[in-house]
């Protein structure tokens, strides 16, 4: 949100204006916030094999399965890098639940089996609750905001500034019997 | 403006402060409005990118809380009690309506009368009759979409634009109260269904909450505002209110504020106006002291803060086999019950409640119950897009123990002490939630909803009761036209004002009580000097 610079009145009204007019006439395709597609040097964020804990971490919480992907094989762990990116004082967080993975696990992370994983995933979710909250809302935040995945949900977004939905409008005769009804509030 | 030109100084530049800004105006009185926040750029709504549900969770953000956005305009909040309420709000010109989702009923006649009816709280000073004139002519000026002649409140007339669609969701609910035999009306909404005083009609994008850079939402910054600056008001932004002043014979002369650079500045005027909301208005209050008035302006009787009531709401869920489509279409509320509204004495409850159809998030916001692991995929599928959202809001009889106080271990931006809440529910409250906890499944399953979850109580950003209105300084802060018993030329108009919090959303009775006070303190202008 850039909201705190100086948005004087005059700049407000002529913004709306123009924004009203492009919307009613369907002119204005608004770029849709994807940070999980741009390409950035943020990889030195985590080394290789923090990355590696991770993506293996976060398939546990979202594997894949039918048609669904895992949460690494949409960019999840971009995503991550790319959060880390933008709030730095999550980096702590990030690198401490990595730490705390590879702590539990005693060996590589990815080379244990995945039984063994979703034990050390789980003894992380009962005894560090906080760092376990870091990567599971962050591993669905990633796949959740991902527009790979929409369609596969049977999500359509809309976002302001595209086509709305088509919707009935309302039909009055739903109402029938109600509007029948004696008034039922206290008249005073 | 020159500042010794002011008429009158108004404070807080949202739902309350926007129509009194531009009624006062509008009748020939010189205003200047005091804004902590600024002008919100449209292009920076959430709502306009795919990933808007993440901007409700990040700090310095468009979370609701101002305790989560942590902006130099916000101030701290805690919240204390039995029942801490999560505090709502937002500070920017248009207040909380750039996050308000638009559902706009208003009070029923006997809101107004709970002491005489039920034996509880008290009555107010004025009448739903009184106001009524002021509901409407405020519909009128920001355009509702809706439908009259519903036999659970007061005849009003033809809504300006027709009711937004309900959708498959709100069809589904209809079915529930249709087999029940119970009341329920499509929902009268301040968000336009055609276009209506040069604003555009809402498109169905369902974000409303996430900011309508659309201006299909009735914002003040879309509606009144504009008019308002026409006619010669003038809003100064990041501009935080420390105190008001006053003069040795008790009368308000302005304000002292600071500015964006911290610099700091007074500001006189004849007559002062708060609408701060009810958390932000009473710790105004409470933050300014002096000698006459050494507990906070307009505190002698100590019910500066008082009577705080917030909604207790309960967001229950059903789930259905079929695909439903509550993400989609206006946030607010398709339709509402006011089947258990009226007190009953057989339910061993005093007032009522609101059911209401609550559209949803989108699917990262239903993704947070859903299991990690092999079955996360089924649980989530299962999940969405299948859910109806039924919200249960009661009314709120006011507890003078529920309060708004400063809490001087915390200071916002500017060194000023923050605000602490405390509340607890009543056993009035828990009963009523109870009931409305039973009635809301029994609904659901009236429309064979598979899976319905209750969760715990939760609370509305709706803020009320602590500068309450009443028939003397024994009882109230504010007499019925709003000013401080003490203080003749000082006025107090937002949800603080409110004597007891009804069952419906408060902000159309806000800006109706805030056109209202405009015209009684029009009337008095002689005594201004």
């Amino acid at each position: 949100m850039g909201h705190q610079q100086a948005w004087s009145r005059r700049r407000f009204s002529k913004a709306i204006f123009y924004a009203q007019c492009l919307m009613a006439s369907g002119t204005l395709t608004l770029p849709l916030a994807c940070t999980t597609t741009k390409k950035s040097n943020s990889d030195i964020l985590l080394n290789d094999a923090q990355q590696e804990t991770l993506t293996w971490a976060m398939d546990e919480l979202i594997p894949s399965n039918g048609i669904m992907p895992s949460a690494s094989e949409i960019g999840g762990v971009a995503y991550i890098l790319s959060i880390m990116k933008a709030l730095p004082d999550l980096s702590p967080l990030f690198e401490g639940l990595i730490a705390h993975i590879d702590e539990q696990c005693q060996y590589q992370f990815s080379k244990i089996k995945s039984a063994e994983r979703i034990a050390v995933l789980k003894h992380i979710e009962k005894h560090q609750p906080h760092f376990f909250k870091v990567l599971k809302e962050f591993t669905y935040e990633s796949y959740y905001t991902n527009e790979t995945v929409f369609p596969l949900i049977g999500y359509e977004p809309y976002p302001t500034g595209s086509k709305g939905p088509e919707m009935e409008p309302f039909d009055d005769t739903l109402l029938d019997r109600v509007r029948a009804l004696k008034p039922t509030y206290i008249k005073i | 403006m020159k500042d010794e030109a002011i008429d009158v100084l108004v404070i807080g530049a949202g739902a309350a402060g926007a129509s009194l800004s531009w009624r006062l105006t509008e009748k020939g009185a010189k205003v200047v409005c005091l804004e902590q926040g600024g002008w919100i750029d449209p292009s920076t709504f959430p709502s306009l990118k795919t990933n808007y549900e993440t901007h409700l969770m990040r700090d310095r953000d468009f979370s609701l809380s101002p305790n989560m956005r942590k902006l130099p305009e916000d101030y701290p909040v805690t919240s204390h009690g039995d029942n801490p309420p999560f505090i709502m709000m937002f500070n920017a010109v248009g207040g909380s309506t750039i996050h308000w989702q638009g559902i706009f009923p208003r009070f029923h006649p006997s809101d107004f009368k709970v002491r005489t009816l039920d034996g509880i709280a008290d009555d107010w000073p004025i009448s739903y009759q009184e106001l009524e004139p002021y509901y409407n002519f405020n519909d009128a000026m920001i355009g509702v979409s809706g439908l009259s002649g519903d036999p659970a409140n007061p005849p009003r007339p033809q809504r300006q634009t027709p009711p937004l669609p309900i959708g498959k969701m709100g069809r589904t609910l209809v079915k529930g109260f249709e087999k029940l035999n119970w009341h329920w009306w499509v929902n009268d909404q301040g968000i336009i269904s055609k276009a209506y005083k040069n604003r555009s009609p809402c498109m169905l994008h369902g974000k409303c909450m996430f900011g309508c850079p659309m201006g299909a939402k009735a914002t003040t910054d879309r509606t009144y505002w504009p008019l308002a600056i026409e006619k010669g008001a003038e809003i100064r932004t990041w501009s935080r209110v420390k105190e008001i002043t006053i003069n040795r014979k008790g009368r308000a002369t302005g304000a002292i504020y600071f500015d964006k650079e911290g610099q700091i500045h007074e500001i006189k005027a004849k007559v002062v106006v708060i609408c701060c909301n009810g958390i932000g208005s009473p710790r105004l209050l409470l933050n300014s002291k002096s000698n006459l008035f050494p507990d906070g302006l307009g505190n002698s009787n100590g019910l500066v803060g008082t009577h705080f009531m917030v909604h207790p709401n309960l967001f229950v869920n059903g789930i259905f086999e079929e695909d439903m489509d509550s993400h989609i279409g206006p946030m607010g509320s398709p339709l509402y019950s006011h089947e258990f509204y009226e007190t009953d004495e057989r339910r061993g409850f005093k007032r009522g409640y609101m059911l209401y159809g609550e559209r949803s998030f989108g699917p990262l916001s239903q993704s947070s119950d859903i299991p990690w692991g092999a079955g996360h995929h089924q649980a989530f599928g299962e999940q969405f897009p299948h859910q109806v959202g039924l919200t249960v809001l009661i009314d709120d009889i006011p507890e003078p123990t529920n309060t708004v106080e400063l809490d001087d271990n915390i200071v916002d931006s500017n060194g000023i002490a923050a605000a602490k809440v405390t509340y607890s529910l009543s056993e009035n409250s828990k009963r009523m939630l109870e009931h409305a906890a039973e009635s809301a499944t029994q609904l659901l399953e009236a429309t064979e909803a598979k899976k319905i979850t209750v969760p715990d109580p939760s609370n509305m950003a709706h803020l009320m009761g602590t500068v309450r209105m009443g028939t003397s300084e024994g009882n109230s802060v504010v007499n019925k036209d709003h000013q401080v018993h003490s203080v003749p030329n000082l006025f107090v108009v937002d949800g603080s004002s409110f004597t007891t919090g009804a069952g419906v959303n408060p902000t159309s009775t806000i800006m109706a009580l805030a056109l209202r006070a405009a015209d009684r303190i029009w009337e008095r202008r002689l005594e201004w000097h």
